[in-house]
C-alpha cells in the first residue's frame, strides 16, 4: 500500500503505469498463470476488468452479458461499460452469467480485439489518463472452452479477495493525493502575502491546514493498521468489513483535503497547470470506483448487523 | 526508505502536464516509464515473485 501511496501522487492517474495484474490471477490454472500472469507481471500484457454494464453498476449482480458454452467454445453476448482501458488491453477479465442464470457468474479471459468486442463509444470524462473507459457492445464473441478463470459460478467468489486489495489500494492513493495537496497548498500559504501579510497567517488557513493535517493523519493511521491486522491474519470477513470502512473515510478524507487545498490557492488553485486542480478531479472519482461511498456504508451496516459493532470498535 | 518513494517525482511528475492537455503519453514515454517501473522493482508488487511480481503483501 505504500508503493499505492508515493504513486498516486502524480496526477491523470499516472499511478496506474505502476501495473497492478489483477490480484484473481492468482487463481488460474498453472497454464494461465504462465501465459498471462507471468507476462502481466512483467508489464508485457495489459489485463483489464470489465464487470460494469448499462443495468448493472453498484449492483454487480445485475449483470447480464450471457455465456451459452456450444461444444468446446463460449458464445458470449452483452454489453460493458466504464471498463479502464479496455480499448487498449491486450486482454480482459469479462463477467458473465453462464446460461443467462445469475446464479452462475463466471469470469472469461477474451481478447478484446476479437471480433464482436465492439467499443460502441469512448465518452470523455473528467480525468485525463490517456485510457478510457469505452462502452462496448458483444456480440457472440466465441471464446474457448477452457479461457476460464475458477469454475462456472465462481466469479463473484473470486474477485472477493480483489476487492479487499482493490478498496484499500484506492485509500492509499487518496491519502497520497491529500499528501500532495497539502504540501503543495503549506507551501503557497507561507509565500502568498495579502493584506500584508503571508495568508498562512491568517488562522482561517491555519486551520484549513490544520484539519487537513488531522485528516490525513486519521486515515493513514487506520489504513496502516487494517493493512497490519491483513497480514496478521485477519480473516476474510473482516478484512473485507474493514477495508470497505477504510475506503469509505480516506477517500471521503482526500476529497475533503483537497477541495481545501484548493480554496488556499484562490483562484490559482483552478488553473490546470497547478497539480491541485488536477489532484481535485483525480481524488473525486475514488469516491465512485470500487463501490460508491453509499455502497461502502451499506457494506458496513451490514457487517454490524450481522457480527456487531465490535467489528469496528471493539480492539484496542 | 519507503518503497517507491521519489518515484512519482522523478518519473511521474514530468508527463503530467502533458498528459492532462493531450490525454494522451508517446509510446518512447510510455516505454521509458514501464521500464523505470522494472528498474525500481515496483511492478506488479501485489503478485508473487515465483510468477514475476515483488512478492509484497497486497495490503
Ligand atoms: C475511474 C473509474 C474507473 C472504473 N473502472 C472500471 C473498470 O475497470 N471495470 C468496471 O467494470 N467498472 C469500472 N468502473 C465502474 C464502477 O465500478 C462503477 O461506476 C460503480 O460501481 C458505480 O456504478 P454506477 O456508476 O453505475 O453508479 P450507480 O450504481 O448507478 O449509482 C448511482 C448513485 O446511486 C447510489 N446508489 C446505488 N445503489 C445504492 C444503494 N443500494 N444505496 C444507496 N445508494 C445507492 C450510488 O452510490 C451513486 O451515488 C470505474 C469507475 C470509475 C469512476
Amino acid at each position: 500500500m505504500i508503493v499505492n501511496e508515493e504513486v498516486a501522487k502524480a496526477t491523470g492517474a499516472l499511478w496506474g503505469r505502476v501495473w497492478l495484474p489483477p490480484m484473481c490471477l492468482k487463481d488460474g490454472t498453472r497454464e494461465q498463470k504462465e501465459e498471462i500472469l507471468r507476462p502481466a507481471c512483467a508489464g508485457k500484457v495489459f489485463v483489464a476488468f470489465c464487470t460494469s454494464e448499462p443495468g448493472a453498476g453498484s449492483d454487480a449482480g445485475g449483470v447480464r452479458t450471457s455465456a451459452v458454452l456450444r461444444g468446446n467454445h463460449w458464445v458470449v453476448n452483452g454489453e460493458k461499460c466504464f471498463a479502464s482501458f479496455s480499448e487498449g488491453a491486450d486482454l480482459a477479465l469479462l463477467t458473465t452469467i453462464v446460461d443467462s442464470d445469475p446464479k452462475k457468474p463466471t469470469l472469461l479471459i477474451i481478447n478484446p480485439k476479437t471480433k464482436g468486442y465492439n467499443i460502441k463509444r469512448l465518452p470523455s470524462f473528467m480525468q485525463r489518463s490517456g485510457h478510457g473507459h469505452p462502452e462496448v457492445d458483444i456480440r457472440d464473441i466465441k471464446v474457448p472452452a477452457d479461457a476460464m478463470l475458477g469454475e462456472v459460478g465462481q466469479g463473484f467468489e473470486l474477485t472477493k479477495d480483489w476487492f479487499v486489495e482493490a478498496r484499500l489500494a484506492i485509500a492509499a492513493r487518496s491519502i497520497g493525493m491529500a499528501i500532495r495537496a497539502t504540501e503543495l497548498a503549506e507551501a503557497y500559504a507561507a509565500k502568498r502575502v495579502q493584506f500584508g501579510r503571508p495568508i498562512g497567517d491568517f488562522q482561517a488557513i491555519e486551520f484549513m491546514i490544520t484539519e487537513m493535517a488531522a485528516d490525513i493523519m486519521t486515515g493513514k493511521s487506520m489504513l496502516y493498521r487494517v493493512c497490519a491486522e491483513i497480514d496478521g491474519g485477519l480473516d476474510r470477513k473482516h478484512a473485507h468489513a474493514k477495508a470497505s470502512a477504510t475506503k469509505w473515510y480516506c477517500s471521503e478524507a482526500g476529497w475533503r483535503v483537497v477541495d481545501k487545498a484548493l480554496q488556499i490557492f484562490g483562484e490559482r488553485g483552478a488553473m490546470c497547470e497547478n497539480p491541485v486542480e488536477r489532484l481535485h478531479r483525480d481524488v473525486r472519482l475514488e469516491r465512485i470506483c470500487e463501490g460508491t461511498s453509499e455502497i461502502q456504508k451499506v457494506i458496513i451496516g451490514g457487517h454490524i448487523r450481522k457480527r456487531g459493532l465490535d467489528v469496528y470498535t471493539g480492539w484496542s | 526508505m519507503r518503497p517507491g518513494a521519489g518515484f512519482a517525482e522523478k518519473h511521474l511528475f514530468p508527463h503530467e502536464e502533458e498528459l492532462d492537455v493531450n490525454d494522451h503519453l508517446p509510446e518512447e514515454t510510455e516505454e521509458a516509464i514501464r521500464q523505470a517501473v522494472r528498474d525500481y522493482h515496483l511492478n506488479a508488487v501485489n503478485h508473487a515473485v515465483e510468477w514475476g511480481g515483488q512478492g509484497r503483501s497486497s495490503s
